[in-house]
């Protein structure tokens, strides 16, 4: 063999054995076996090592965590692979996409909701009060002048909270008034961010990041992670124009493990995990009698009604953000 | 024989390559059944890709040479750190500058940049930021490489320092301003984080397109189609830059000519103008630390409510994490690098035609210009079961991140082997020493320079990736950037003290990697 042969050879070794490398890899980490619960979820999805280790031994199925962004991704990656699909069990699908993975057949059976929780307005107690500024109480109050420039939403296009309130919008208002209030919110100064860490974080006044803007769109829980050293929340919701966003757990159709998934659905609805839906997810259990934090008793709210949670927001969604996105170019 | 064997090595490489990108690619695209569609939101989205793109590289591309002329070309005490430090910028994931943009966010002349109405300007000065040493990397090495006795001879005959820079220094890194234009554009034209942590709804770009289409309804034809448009316009780009080298280098080059006390304020001054913004905010974090150590340490040690474990156990799983990705994203790049691009020099002396170089190169360059949702689509489509589950395996994700990276990896290397002198070929085969030995003992020393910057280069974009980790990730396989979007994307104080403490120590890793890199990178020299 010549010298050039040899050098070449050894590159060409070089790349079977990547591939060798990728392949074997690919064994020891991955794969799946019948003991194995592949759970799908959102990023936001919490399980702690505790609670974890409780369902594996008392289901005797191993849980393995597919953790994919938000709801919406989480759903389209599923009818993406609905006919194998990469999980067995699906949690955080909202009611915003609901219909969309029930239509496209993804799902096993029904979607067993799990947990809720409200986009509510936020204000900054302290910043009304230095400056001598009644807090609102309505989303209406956000268009009248003395709340000008005032406000910081997410843009329903990028954001769920944004679309949240834009269906809440679309509900109170109705389908002939929604485009005026939103053409009033914006004559009135409101800032529309493009995600709810930017508008919370950066352009909130009261959170850590102390923007320039008293009242953010976010969750009705939120008050409940701003308490001062004085034992206070500096912030409050406005209960009125939230929107109930509910999470679902559900078998995925064509899963290799449905008894492992529904096994996993129950414990989601057993007592110790849906206590740590308000610690680890920011979320209120749908079992009545499920323990809440005493900040959440003490500072969170609930509405007494809330809008848009019944509206066909899978089909009318790209209608809607068209004509807001008129309004707002 | 020798050609044949020389072939195969890159036909492996190529299949590689064709299993891990563009079969999964061309999967999603198989799903769209090639019926395209664009809307009007997708055509303003590409009408703002482009002059945005346009307008970062042409103000990155000055500012990079403002400041390779200020801090490469001079001496004083602290030159070297101040590289390092601005080397890091181009690792800080955009999302991150939510963070930084807020500290400075009031004071005079950043005002105008991160407080505009108009999204665009921070966006741009966000992206300035971030691709500065990019620029200055790229002109940086075509400065270093004049001539200094050229530089003597011109001002002996009387040239004073414009004289010299229009006559001297801009024809000879004329070129290099080109491709810091081009290398900028490309990397301007994918990103997402900057758009999505500094933007608003004026400021939707292909990338972030496609992003909400995915979160959205999931218009595969609308997702196809914005990705053909991106390529397209990449593949017009790249017949611009396919006839220059791409070459750039963070190492700061000791020149003899000490600065003067003007030119050392100037550097200063401009260090400080585009690091604070990133910086700031760590620094007075930092500060905390120092004086409020005990809650620090209670901060480090508490777990927040959203994750699994403690900041701590979490910083060591995310750096594990990165350090496992980063290791197999080198081996990979190099790799696919070295095959690739011993074929693309040896055409030169092999009689190969010369398109079939240029297409081998372009299908190699092309990673680069798909997005990492693209790519992370194609692997849930293809790697199934069977053979090659690659979704269900954390590897998918240092994988995605190393076809990323791979591209200006292997444009590091091919540039710095074709720039190897023919003599030294002729002169060892003169000696009889054998070509595997040649290779050895010559090439690889003088390839290591290039491979320890491609080497620089993996690990920290993947340490700064979030696309592919958020996309991929599967189990607890969190990276830092996911922890800090975690941390970031919930309410309460010390859920964003949580985030300001894995940035600061984010900043510490990246800097001192590119520190000791470069370092290294300067010794070998």
């Amino acid at each position: 063999m010549s010298n050039n042969n040899r050098r070449n050879t050894l590159l060409t070794g070089l790349i079977i054995s990547l591939l060798l490398v990728v392949y074997v890899a690919v064994q020891l980490t991955g794969g799946t076996s019948k003991e194995n619960v592949r759970l799908i979820t959102h990023n936001a999805f919490v399980i702690t090592p505790q609670l974890q280790k409780l369902f594996e031994q008392q289901s005797g199925y191993k849980l393995t965590l597919i953790k994919s962004d938000d709801a919406g991704t989480l759903t389209n990656k599923l009818i993406l692979t609905k006919n194998d699909p990469l999980a067995d069990v699906v949690f955080g699908i909202d009611n915003t996409f609901a219909s969309k993975a029930l239509s496209a057949g993804v799902i096993n059976g029904k979607l067993t909701p799990t947990d809720f929780g409200d986009v509510c307005f936020n204000y900054d107690k302290q910043w009304f009060a230095k400056n001598h500024v009644p807090a609102p109480s309505s989303v209406n109050d956000l268009i009248k002048p003395s709340y000008k420039n005032l406000t910081v939403i997410e843009n329903p296009s990028t954001s769920s909270t944004g679309l949240s309130f834009l269906a809440a919008s679309i509900d109170k208002y109705g389908s002939n008034g929604w485009q005026n209030y939103w053409k009033s919110l914006r004559s009135n100064g409101v800032l529309v961010d493009n995600d709810w860490e930017k508008a919370y974080y950066t352009d909130f006044s009261g959170s850590s990041g102390q923007g320039k803007y008293p009242i953010v769109l976010s969750y009705d829980s939120s008050p409940a992670d701003e308490v001062r050293s004085n034992g206070q929340s500096q912030t409050a919701n406005i209960l009125d124009g939230c929107f109930r966003q509910i999470e679902y757990a559900a078998v995925v159709k064509n899963g290799k493990n449905p008894q492992g998934a529904q096994a996993f659905i129950n414990f989601m609805l057993s007592k110790p995990f849906q206590e740590s839906f308000p610690t680890q997810m920011y979320m209120y259990p749908v079992d009545p009698n499920a323990q809440i934090p005493s900040d959440w008793k003490k500072f969170v709210s609930l509405p007494t009604k809330t809008y848009g949670g019944t509206l066909p927001i899978n089909s009318m969604r790209e209608h809607w953000l068209s004509q807001w996105n008129s309004i707002f170019a | 024989m020798g050609r044949r064997v020389a072939w195969q090595s890159t036909g492996i490489a190529l299949i590689l390559l064709l299993i891990l990108f563009y079969i999964p690619v061309s999967h999603l695209f198989l799903l769209s059944g090639f019926n395209f569609h664009l809307n009007n939101e997708d055509v303003s989205a590409i009408r703002f890709t482009l002059w945005q793109s346009l307008s970062v590289a042409i103000v990155t591309t000055f500012f990079g040479l403002v400041g390779a002329l200020l801090i490469r070309k001079s001496n004083f005490l602290g030159s070297k750190l101040l590289n390092s430090v601005l080397s890091v910028l181009f690792f800080i994931p955009g999302i991150t500058l939510t963070l930084g943009f807020h500290a400075i966010s009031h004071w005079p002349i950043y005002s105008l940049l991160v407080n505009n109405k108009h999204a665009f300007i921070p966006v741009i000065f966000a992206e300035t930021i971030i691709n500065l040493p990019l620029a200055m990397g790229v002109i940086g090495l075509a400065l270093n490489a004049i001539n200094s006795e050229l530089s003597e001879a011109i001002k002996l005959d009387g040239a004073n320092s414009k004289k010299e820079f229009r006559y001297l220094t801009f024809p000879q890194i004329f070129s290099s301003i080109r491709k810091s234009l081009i290398i900028i554009f490309f990397y301007s034209l994918s990103n997402l984080g900057i758009i999505l942590a500094i933007g608003n709804q004026s400021t939707n770009s292909v990338e972030s397109r496609i992003y909400h289409l995915i979160q959205g309804n999931l218009n595969i034809h609308e997702i196809t189609t914005l990705a053909i448009i991106q390529t397209l316009i990449s593949f017009c780009i790249y017949l611009f830059l396919s006839r220059t080298n791409i070459n750039f280098g963070f190492s700061y080059s000791q020149v003899s000519k000490k600065a003067s006390t003007l030119q050392v304020i100037s550097c200063y001054l401009f260090f400080l103008f585009f690091t604070l913004p990133v910086f700031f905010s760590s620094l007075k974090f930092l500060f905390n630390v120092i004086f409020h150590f005990s809650t620090t340490i209670k901060l480090i040690n508490l777990s927040p409510q959203i994750l699994d474990v403690s900041i701590l156990q979490a910083l060591e799983h995310s750096i594990r994490n990165a350090i496992i990705a980063s290791l197999v994203g080198i081996f990979l790049s190099l790799g696919l690098g070295i095959s690739i691009a011993r074929n693309v020099v040896r055409q030169d002396s092999s009689g190969t035609p010369w398109f079939i170089s240029r297409i081998i190169e372009f299908f190699s360059i092309l990673p680069l210009t798909f997005s990492p949702l693209i790519i992370g689509l194609g692997y849930l489509l293809t790697f199934t079961t069977g053979f090659f589950a690659l979704r269900e395996s954390w590897i998918s994700t240092p994988i995605a991140q190393a076809l990323l990276a791979m591209p200006l990896a292997l444009t590091l290397i091919t540039d710095t082997w074709k720039n190897f002198p023919i003599e030294y070929m002729e002169e060892a085969l003169m000696t009889g020493i054998d070509s595997l030995s040649y290779f050895l003992k010559v090439e690889l020393p003088l390839l290591k320079n290039a491979i320890l910057r491609a080497a620089s280069f993996n690990i920290l974009v993947s340490m700064a990736d979030f696309s592919a980790a958020a996309f991929l990730s599967i189990g607890h396989q969190g990276v830092l950037t996911t922890i800090f979007s975690q941390l970031i994307s919930h309410p309460g104080s010390g859920n964003y003290q949580g985030a300001q403490l894995i940035l600061l120590i984010f900043i510490f890793i990246s800097t001192a990697v590119v520190f000791v890199f470069e370092l290294h990178s300067h010794t070998s020299e």
